[in-house]
């Protein structure tokens, strides 16, 4: 748990906060006596430590290793959440000298919890493979691997050995493809580029 | 009502050194640097600095993983804002061993030379070349000296 006191700004909300919990918990106490407080204190209680555990996501640093390979070899990860369409490939392979396709498990966290999350892992593995064979059959340099269940947290260990100079993202539709396109870019200080189709 | 956002909280590198840190306020005018540097064999991490009514980490207790971690920092916020000023004087306080270069408009320096003391200092634009040449020279001069 962070010190609530790292800034004038957080010592002021935590000041706001124990006065909103402290006049929460006179109005029970005069709505309704001993048991409205207490069941008052268990729900602020329970407030509390959820978003203690939650916790407050700040902003973190886009990051990036230093390049990988001989000097003007060029590296592109592809994150692949979604099929790679075939006709995107030409042009995935002409990007780069050597392409490492990566997917990440995704499974919901109560699949995972209960260790059941074969299904997602074949998924990603088809994914990856047809991906790679793709490339190859374009004679491209490609290989691949599953990674993290986390897909930003796949790309970081898949930078750590491949390196990478660039990203190029299958994202789920919708929302939950822009938000992971968005995660990425801000935490990778690389070219990151979705793929559409 | 203007959106919260969210307080600076550096991770930390997940990646072997050489490390540079590069604070800027416009991280996407920062690519080029960011591709010279990491050509150069460095690990790179790009932070905006202090936004709205936030504060540096390093100017408050929470410290900064990314700046504690670095090889080498480059300061590009430059010296004309006061926040700029403070994040600089809260990483000279807290890392005064680690090897700045300063990038600062020209003539600015001069009117803060204890915030450049011991600093390298680049004015106007320089060229990402120019930036991965100043930082090499300041790790190489670091090495000697430990």
């Amino acid at each position: 748990m962070r010190n609530p006191f790292r800034s004038e700004a957080a010592a002021f909300r935590f000041l706001l906060l124990a006065a909103a919990a402290l006049a929460v918990l006179t109005a029970a106490a005069a709505a309704g006596g001993a048991d409205t407080v207490a069941v008052a204190a268990v729900l602020l209680s329970t407030a509390v430590v959820f978003y203690a555990l939650r916790g407050r996501h700040g902003r973190e640093l886009a990051m990036a290793p230093a390049h990988v390979g001989p000097p003007n070899e060029r590296r592109l990860l592809v994150l692949a959440q979604e099929p790679v369409s075939d006709e995107l490939l030409p042009e995935l392979r002409d990007a780069a000298d050597r392409v490492l396709v990566v997917s990440a498990p995704s499974a919901g966290r109560l699949e995972r919890w209960a260790s059941d999350d074969d299904d997602a892992r074949e998924r990603a593995r088809a994914r990856v493979n047809a991906t790679v064979a793709g490339l190859r059959a374009l004679d491209a340099d490609a290989s691949g691997v599953v990674g993290d269940h986390d897909p930003v947290q796949a790309l970081e260990d898949a930078l750590r050995t491949f390196g990478g100079d660039a990203i190029a993202v299958s994202a789920p539709p919708g929302r939950a493809g822009a938000r992971l396109v968005t995660r990425i870019r801000e935490r990778y200080a690389l070219p990151v580029t979705r793929l559409d189709g | 009502m203007r959106a919260r956002q969210p307080r600076l909280s550096p991770q930390p590198w997940p990646w072997p050194g050489p490390r540079v840190l590069i604070e800027h306020a416009d991280a996407e005018a920062t690519a080029d640097v960011v591709a010279a540097l990491r050509g150069g064999g460095f690990a790179v991490a790009v932070c905006r600095g202090p936004e709205h009514d936030s504060r540096c980490p390093l100017a408050v207790e929470d410290g900064c993983a990314a700046a504690e971690g670095a090889d080498v920092v480059v300061s590009w916020l430059g010296l004309t804002t006061a926040a700029a000023r403070e994040s600089l004087a809260a990483l000279r306080r807290r890392l005064p061993a680690t090897p700045l270069l300063v990038v600062a408009n020209a003539g600015e320096a001069a009117w803060w030379p204890k915030l450049v003391e011991n600093a390298v200092v680049l004015e106007g634009r320089p060229s990402p070349e120019q930036v991965v040449s100043s930082v090499r020279s300041l790790r190489e001069e670091a090495r000697e000296g430990a």
